[in-house]
Parts: C-alpha cells; structure tokens; sequence
C-alpha cells in the first residue's frame, strides 16, 4: 500500500566526511521517531533553479521518500508505503 | 569503421570477421522496475510493474524480472498485468530516478572507453580501444558489474554482450537474461545462430521475418547462409547488403541517425470532447516546440493525431512555408488541421509532432519582426528554466494542469 503525503518532516541528517557522502539518520512522523535502517537510492531533480534531493529509505517496515528542497534547506515527506499491492 | 566484404558461395563458412570481439553492449536489465526496487526495498524479489499511470488502463512501461515470470509484458494495460498476477505492484514512472541512474552508468563506462554510445535510457553500446582476449573481456565483465553494485545500486543487474558489431553485441546480451554475460565470435556463432530464432535479431521484426520467409530463410543459420542476392530479394532494399554483413560480424550501426522530428503523445484518462483536449494539446505542443529550440532548431510542418473514443483514427501532417518555432504559431498551424467534422467526436489519444526540422539561420523575414518575436519566446523559457516549467505559459493551456507529465520515451 501506499499513500502519497506532502508534508514538512523533521530530519536527522549526517555528512561524513570520508566518503562524503549526506544522509538521514532519522525522521520523526505522526509523532514517532523512525530510524532510518537503509538507503535504497538518492537521487535528485531541477525544479527551476532549485535542486532537490530524493532519499528512498527504509525503516523497520516502512518505506519513506524524503525531498530535501536546496534552496529552503526544508524536507518533505512525499510517501508512505509497505511494499504490498495496492 | 565500416567493413564490406562481399563472401563468395564457397568461402561463406570462414567469412565470419576474425577480429577479436570488442564491442560491448550493456543493457540493464527491467530497467524502470529495478530501478524502483533498488530505491525501495521492500519491493525487491516481487513483481512489480511500472506504469504511465495507475488507472487500470494505465499501459505498463516495465515489469520486473519477478512480473515477467508471471506472463507481464511491456504494453500491456495495468488490469491485463493483475489479471495474470493478482499480486502485481505498481509504481507510476519517475522519471529522474532513471536519468540520474543512466547518468551513472554512461559515467561508469566512460572510464572503460572513450567510445560510449547511450542507445537508449537502459542502454549502453562501447567499443574498447585494445584487442582484448577473452579472458580479459570475462575479467572486464565481472568488474562492470561489480561496479555497477557497489557505485551504483546493488539490486541493479546488467545483461553484457560482446561481438564484433552492435547487432551481434546486442543479440549476445539478451541471450541469458536477467544478469547474463556472452560474448559471440568466430569460434561460436554457428552453434548461437543454430539454437536461436529469426526475430531474437534486433531489427527482426514480424514483418521483416515474413519477408524472410518469402525466400525460404525461417532460421538464423538460413539466414547468414544465404547468398547476398538472395537476402536483397527479400528486403528490397540496402537491408539485404546490412543484413548479409551483419550476421557475418562486420559493423554497419556505428553511425548516429539525423533527428527528423519532435513529438508528445498523450493518452487521455477518459474520452473528452474537443473543449477539454484542447488544452491538453497546447501543452503538448508546449513541450515538444520547447524541446525542438532547446536542440536549435525550426520546424517546417506539423502533424496531429487522434484517436477517438470508438477507436476511429484520423491523422493528417502539413509542410508549411515559415519556419516556426513558438508555441503559439505551432498550436494555430495544428488546429486548423482538425476538421470541424470530428469535432462532435470525443477523443482518447493525441500525438503532435513537428518536423521538416532546419537549423538557425539567422536569416530576418521582411514582413515579421522574428527578432523581437524570438526574444520573447526565449524570454518566456529563461523564466521556466529559472522558475520551473509552466510557471509561465500562454492562456490556451489553461486546464491542462495534472496532464501530461514528464515521460521518457521508448528507445530514448
């Protein structure tokens, strides 16, 4: 199932500085904290001028897309699903 | 690097090119699906389709490696796919993921060779400087895909192929899907063309496989053991000379096709009549003309399709005597070529195209003021570059909006 959202997500993100690489640590939905256990894939995308960066991540049963806006510095929760058929 | 030479009846069988094998053709494999579960996890091992959009007439653009077993195909409608796999995912196309994992890749190959061609979104075709042996080409293969895992994603699979020419790269890559690696030579290529069928060849389609048929060819080892007249008779055409080259492993493909045209095709989610289309094809001539002069170029004819909700199909193009290339003058050209007879019908499909492409000129008309029109338009683009697309746009394409997203097209 899935469910599409677009609403502003606290997030913790880290940069580490070996590999440099950026990536959320955690993010807190519907007053739960979820961490975030993988990183399918990053990817990002030019709405004007202003680049977004997608994370597909996974936490313990729930898949999430998190867009972080360069510009604002604002992330936004896109999506929710479980991986099951709708 | 083009390579004729014509094989006479009795030295057919050693004709094959003795060349060591160095084109490489990568195709990653249910590109759109793996891609979608390589960023979602909870989808891998499943089938999955990815679809333009969810509507159960929603076409898919790609099945999985899981959907796939289940008798999914590319084409066919999203209820078609459930109605073979009750348990079938969808996820509706995303388009920059792709790019950003084509982007990656065509980085990833360009380190192995300065000769990289993208033939398409999910495929690569390099050709390597050295001769390489054949253990080297194993050891190259492993790596790239090794890479690819690691760098890129690591539910992504690759099929390789290697051969002499693209045709024989190509067809080696699809031989042991998903993940596969062949390579076709002049040690093998009797015993793949004997185990292999006529349509396995890309560029064998139905059509060309009846022509085939018409001179007795109904297996690929008919096919490359048939005399060049013989295959010009049943092509009727330069295909004949292509083909009895190809199949003998010399290289007719490595040239890059003239773009002819630009188009968008759009499927409506429901039959409309002619006030609620017509927005909808301004925005897919929008898309198309702002396509066309980002490439640099005028357009000299337009063309419009529709497809009705009956299933009737009109059609009809013109050559124009102006070069255009606003939105504004596009739109004028391809509505008046909607008769007013059609226009009770309600419509399902549209395509736009323009074509009769030339490149700037800097030639000025003497009856319109181009400069300033042309700064207007690039205007309007410099603002849509800078503030997103269809921030600004002209009035005919109000109640368009949530239509025609943003699409890869096949083969691109």
């Amino acid at each position: 199932m899935i469910q599409r959202i677009s609403e502003p997500v606290s997030v913790v993100s880290a940069f580490n500085a070996h590999d440099r690489t950026v990536r959320p640590i955690s993010l807190e939905w519907s007053r739960r904290t979820y961490p975030v256990l993988q990183v399918g894939l990053r990817h990002t995308y030019r709405d004007g001028i202003t680049r977004h960066h997608v994370f597909s991540v996974v936490s313990n049963s729930l898949f999430f897309r998190l867009n972080l806006n360069t510009e604002t510095l604002h992330w936004t929760l896109e999506e929710v699903s479980d991986g099951l058929p709708d | 690097m083009v390579c004729l030479i014509e094989p006479t009846s009795h030295t057919r069988s050693v004709m094959f090119n003795p060349s060591s094998p160095r084109v490489i053709h990568i195709d990653l494999n249910s590109c759109f699906a793996s891609v979608e579960q390589q960023a979602n996890p909870f989808l891998r091992d499943k089938p999955v389709a990815v679809v333009h959009s969810d509507a159960p007439y929603g076409c898919i653009l790609a099945p999985s490696v899981e959907a796939k077993l289940w008798g999914v195909k590319t084409g066919m409608t999203l209820s078609e796919g459930k109605s073979l796999c009750p348990w079938l995912i969808s996820r509706v196309a995303d388009p920059p993921k792709y790019r950003q994992i084509h982007s990656q890749f065509a980085q990833l190959l360009a380190l192995y060779s300065p000769d990289v061609i993208s033939k398409s979104i999910d495929e690569f075709v390099l050709t390597l400087p050295s001769k390489p042996t054949r253990s080297h080409l194993e050891g190259l293969s492993v790596e790239i895909k090794s890479r690819i895992r690691s760098e890129i994603g690591d539910y992504l699979r690759v099929s390789i192929g290697i051969s002499t020419n693209q045709v024989l790269a190509k067809l080696a890559s699809g031989l042991h899907k998903p993940d596969g690696f062949d390579i076709i030579d002049r040690t093998n290529y009797t015993e793949i063309y004997g185990r292999i069928k006529l349509q396995d060849f890309c560029g064998i389609n139905i059509r060309n496989e009846a022509r085939l048929h018409r001179v007795g060819i109904f297996t690929p080892s008919q096919f490359y053991s048939a005399d060049l007249q013989t295959l010009k008779q049943a092509f009727q055409s330069i295909l004949g000379r292509y083909w009895h080259t190809r199949l003998r492993g010399y290289e007719v493909d490595d040239f890059e096709f003239k773009r002819q045209s630009f188009g968008q095709s759009y499927v409506l989610p429901r039959p409309m009549s002619e006030s609620e289309w017509r927005p909808i094809l301004a925005k897919l001539v929008a898309k198309a003309a702002r396509r066309m002069r980002s490439s640099g170029y005028y357009a000299e004819g337009v063309h419009l399709s529709l497809r009705f909700g009956d299933g009737a199909h009109w059609h009809t193009g013109r050559r124009i005597k102006e070069r255009l290339y606003d939105d504004v003058s596009l739109l004028t050209v391809t509505l008046n070529l909607f008769p007013s007879a059609l226009q009770h019908k309600k419509v399902k499909k549209i395509a736009f195209t323009c074509f009769g492409l030339s490149q700037e000129s800097g030639q000025l008309s003497c009856f319109i003021d181009t400069l300033k029109q042309k700064k207007l338009v690039s205007s309007l683009d410099q603002l849509n570059d800078k503030w997103g697309e269809y921030s600004v746009t002209y009035a005919s394409m109000m109640g368009s909006s949530g239509h025609v997203r943003d699409a890869i097209a096949f083969g691109k």
